[in-house]
């Protein structure tokens, strides 16, 4: 077994072809992606952390 | 009848002349009459028979017992009663036939529907339980459950349900009864978690008591709680409403949908949520993407104040549901408190922000650019948690709409959480079927772009092969045909 391949679907004529051909295009969708993303993890992030603070406060019995 | 009313297992079956009053005398040296309208309440349309386990020692009463009444100038029992009740009548034949014989053994256990612990202790007698839902009637919900064995008179029985305590008013109020519930759930569940008795419960709170006095408890505040689970290895996560206005409820759905039982702060009171109950009929509003959240109309919780399997409605208590609804709402509740794995590090908000983003935003493998079947009316999406194990364990039953999908996931290397959004439509969802999905490592951070495994639309699957062998992601795409709808993921609840 070659370390750097895995066969997901043994004895299958087509093999699986490669979403990106070239590195660069790969380093774009990540760039793209966390920049999308990044805005509204932050508001989730600061939203956890008044929750916390809240938790503080918020006594039961 | 009663039969055998003074030895130690008294068997009383109602009939004409024996009713719940006669179980009340029988037992009135703990059971209070408060303790028995909340036990007719929880029963009375199932149990037709009741063993009166006396002399019964009770490993939660008899820690607070030894840590607090102990101590005082006048104190209880240190016994209790236990009482097991079953939905057809039982004699003592019958008890110790199960004891040899497997057959009659399992019919017996047919018939139990859990059992009761009445504490000497005023004013709130009901001390731990185990019902089966099945003890309340149809629910029509889903629930977490789990097992314990029980053992009456030398015949070992099993049952499955949520655990149940009433408060005592003195070492536990409603916060440690809460939190004693989820952790007796654990320790029920998973050998993972050690079996933690009440008056632990409130030791684990002490080093954040400041200035507070433990005993007699006057409650515990929100953080308190969630330490109490991250010291028994359950770090939780803390939500309230007011910072996660849009998405509160649809986040504490998430939750118990990935089978995780939650603390569910009111606005002096808590209870434990553990199941949720879904209108598959409905047909929300609008036309953009939502969630499976949208047809939940109620979750299913214990409120140490009332009795199991309550469901705590939408919109606030339904006409004719009785003593089994609670008179709490959804918007009743202030915050919650969700113990997760300590290797489960994304959390349910930040999975619903990267996957959306993938799944509906992304130009390389959105929807929109990569499936023509699913833009075919509204997308209906379920989020939840599962281990990679219990994943492919059900592989061969679902099928997955497709053979090369299903042996695709059987030969890879899953870690040891996902985060799972599975992509259906409306008509599909309302038959519990499903399109495809997309798996996320649950044990990334919400920043890293390649945390997601695979995505499965009807005519394409796209695996990570990279992280399968501990490298970098890489990308390979197969090309589907003939794809069908397939069953959704049911093992985190179970129907009750």
């Amino acid at each position: 077994m070659d370390p750097n391949k895995i066969e997901l679907i043994p004895e299958q004529e087509a093999k699986p072809e490669p979403v990106f051909t070239k590195p660069e295009e790969y380093d774009e969708f990540c760039r793209k992606f966390v920049e999308e993303v990044g805005p509204e993890l932050e508001k989730q992030r600061e939203a956890r952390q008044q929750s916390e603070a809240e938790a503080k406060l918020h006594w039961m019995r | 009848m009663i039969d055998g009313e003074d030895t130690i297992l008294p068997i009383v079956t109602f009939d004409t002349n024996t009713t719940w009053d006669s179980l009340y005398d029988l037992a009135k040296s703990h059971l209070e009459r408060d303790g028995l309208v909340r036990l007719v309440a929880a029963l009375s349309s199932s149990a037709k028979c009741v063993a009166v386990e006396r002399e019964y020692i009770d490993k939660d009463y008899r820690d607070t017992f030894s840590n607090f009444h102990s101590k005082r100038f006048s104190t209880p029992s240190s016994r209790c009663l236990r009482l097991h009740f079953f939905d057809r009548e039982v004699t003592r034949a019958n008890l110790r036939e199960a004891c040899v014989d497997e057959t009659k053994r399992k019919d017996l256990n047919a018939s139990y529907l859990g059992y009761a612990v009445i504490r000497p202790t005023k004013p709130n007698c009901i001390g731990r339980a185990l019902l089966t839902p099945a003890s309340r009637g149809p629910a029509s919900a889903y629930a977490r459950l789990c097992n314990e064995q029980v053992s009456i008179l030398g015949t070992e029985l099993q049952i499955e349900g949520f655990p149940f305590i009433s408060q005592d008013s003195d070492v536990t109020v409603c916060a440690e009864s809460a939190v004693w519930m989820i952790l007796r759930y654990f320790s029920n569940r998973y050998h993972l978690y050690p079996e933690t008795f009440p008056f632990q419960v409130v030791n684990l709170t002490r080093d954040f008591a400041f200035g507070q006095r433990n005993i007699p408890s006057s409650g515990l505040y929100v953080w308190q709680m969630a330490e109490a689970l991250r010291k028994i290895g359950r770090p939780p996560v803390i939500y309230a409403r007011s910072n996660f206005k849009d998405n509160f409820e649809h986040l504490l759905y998430t939750y118990i949908e990935s089978g995780i039982p939650v603390l569910a702060g009111l606005k002096h009171h808590v209870v434990v949520a553990f199941g949720h109950r879904s209108n598959f009929a409905a047909n929300p509003a609008g036309t953009e993407t939502i969630f499976t959240s949208a047809y939940n109309d109620a979750f299913v919780i214990n409120d140490d104040n009332h009795v199991p399997y309550q469901l705590l409605h939408k919109t606030g208590l339904v006409s004719g549901s009785g003593a089994q609804a609670s008179r709490y709402k959804f918007e009743d509740i202030v915050d919650f408190i969700a113990p997760l794995h300590e290797k489960v590090f994304l959390t349910a908000e930040s999975f619903q922000t990267v996957v959306t983003a993938i799944l509906e935003k992304n130009a390389v493998f959105g929807f929109r650019a990569l499936s023509p079947a699913l833009q075919n009316g509204r997308l209906v999406l379920r989020l939840f948690l599962t281990t990679g194990k219990s994943f492919k364990k059900h592989l061969g039953s679902r099928k997955m709409g497709n053979s090369m999908v299903e042996e695709a996931y059987r030969n890879l290397p899953l870690p040891h959480f996902l985060w799972v959004c599975e992509i259906s439509n409306s008509d599909a969802y309302s038959r519990h079927e499903i399109y495809g999905e997309i798996l996320w490592d649950a044990t990334r951070n919400a920043r890293e772009p390649n945390g997601w495994i695979a995505l499965h639309y009807p005519e394409v699957l796209i695996v990570d092969m990279g992280s399968a062998l501990n490298q970098g992601q890489n990308l390979f795409k197969f090309k589907l045909q003939d794809s069908t709808p397939y069953p959704l993921y049911k093992n985190n609840l179970q129907a009750i």
